[in-house]
């Protein structure tokens, strides 16, 4: 007979070789070198713990690279790579029906009110359901944003009145910008007030991944 | 090249090293737990969430400062101290597991009693709450979790001479707190 005991480590087990999974692809970042940087130009960063390395873009560029869009199964993939306009990919939620707050912060700072949390995506149920993958997919990892910098947002799950918040930490560097760490929350009532920075959130690693 | 990982830091990517971890050290952890908290569900939250700061925390651990059992109650009592910082918070939908959804009714019940069989340590450790901070720490752990001397202040990261230090103000502190006449206290191990 199974006892808490028992499920309880059963779990931790699963924490554990995600843990193992996780660092696969932060050990692949550092290896990029500059023609694998173009390669990587389409590709996502990482939701947690990854960062993928874009090259520089212009302006106009930047403020157009980053994409929200509805995929087959109804959620909403929002990839980023640039990290300058905020207020564009809350446009383009807004227009898919997703009232949102998302803000660019630097390593080492984080919006007052709004602590990071490293946990979230090793929930099981992350705020019911609104973000990562299908119910009954791994509970510890959502295969789609393992190497994205972003969040798969299911508006089917967003409650009257809620709201998405995203915050994002980025590192720039004379080539490319990175994004290694997206902290996705649901505001459960009222409006979120304009980010006010303050020391904390996760730092960047020496190799720039976040954590 | 990566350093090859040894001791307890596998217990971070290694599910048998951890299972390994676990087993030593799960009852002792609920018993801390238990000792501190009368709730089951809590207490089940609490043991989940000690063995979470173990994996995060495992490469932390250094053998020549402590036991390992003094390095995880070091870490119990940082966890349960945020578990109680962010207790109005809700943030219970963010943490990676959530002890109280494993439990059945049989391991309420057998939690149900292994709190009461601590309800004496739990009494003690209540009775603890006004001391200064530092002086309650090596005497929770010493005279709660039966602790040696040394080992309190490895889990607290002091040296040993400064838990001496602390228990000895304590004892004179502590002379009129009936609860707290303990033989642990009395006889505290080095």
């Amino acid at each position: 007979m199974q006892t808490f005991e028992d499920r309880l480590l059963a779990e931790l087990k699963h924490v554990v070789a995600a843990n193992r999974s996780a660092t696969e692809p932060r050990r692949r970042a550092r290896r990029w070198t500059g023609p694998r940087l173009a390669l990587a130009a389409g590709a996502i960063a990482a939701a947690v713990g990854t960062a993928v390395a874009v090259p520089a873009l212009t302006e106009h560029e930047q403020a157009q690279a980053n994409t929200v869009e509805r995929i087959p199964d109804g959620s909403i993939m929002v990839r980023l790579v640039e990290f300058t306009h905020p207020e564009l990919v809350e446009q383009k939620l807004r227009a898919f029906g997703v009232p949102a707050k998302v803000d660019f912060l630097r390593f080492g700072t984080q919006c007052k009110g709004r602590e990071y949390d490293s946990d979230f995506w090793m929930s099981e149920h992350p705020d019911d359901g609104v973000f990562g993958g299908d119910p009954g997919s791994d509970p510890h990892a959502d295969s789609d944003m393992r190497n994205a910098a972003g969040a798969r947002i299911h508006p089917d799950k967003l409650k009257p009145g809620e709201m998405v918040v995203l915050d994002v930490w980025f590192e720039n560097t004379k080539d490319s910008s990175s994004a290694s760490v997206v902290s996705p929350m649901v505001k459960k009532i009222g409006t979120v007030p304009p980010c006010v920075r303050v020391p904390g959130g996760p730092r960047s690693g020496p190799d720039g991944v976040g954590g | 090249m990566a350093e090859p990982e040894t001791g307890l830091s596998r217990i971070r990517h290694d599910p048998d090293a951890f299972e390994d971890f676990y087993r030593r050290h799960v009852e002792a952890v609920t018993r801390f737990a238990a000792r501190r908290v009368d709730d089951p569900h809590t207490a089940a939250d609490v043991t989940a969430n000690v063995f979470l700061a173990v994996i995060d925390s495992a490469h932390t651990y250094r053998p020549g400062n402590g036991t390992e059992i003094a390095w995880l109650f070091g870490i119990a009592r940082n966890v349960l101290a945020a578990e109680r910082r962010r207790a109005g918070r809700e943030l219970r939908a963010n943490r990676r597991i959530v002890g109280r959804r494993l439990l059945d009714s049989d391991d309420v019940d057998r939690l149900v009693e292994r709190i009461d069989a601590e309800s004496a340590g739990r009494r003690t450790y209540a009775a603890l709450a006004d001391l200064p901070e530092g002086v309650r720490a090596v005497l929770e752990l010493i005279a709660v979790d039966g602790l040696t001397v040394t080992e309190a202040a490895a889990a607290l990261g002091i040296r040993p001479v400064t838990a001496r230090v602390r228990l000895h103000r304590a004892r004179g502190v502590l002379r009129d707190v009936a609860a707290l006449q303990t033989p642990a206290i009395a006889y505290a191990k080095e």
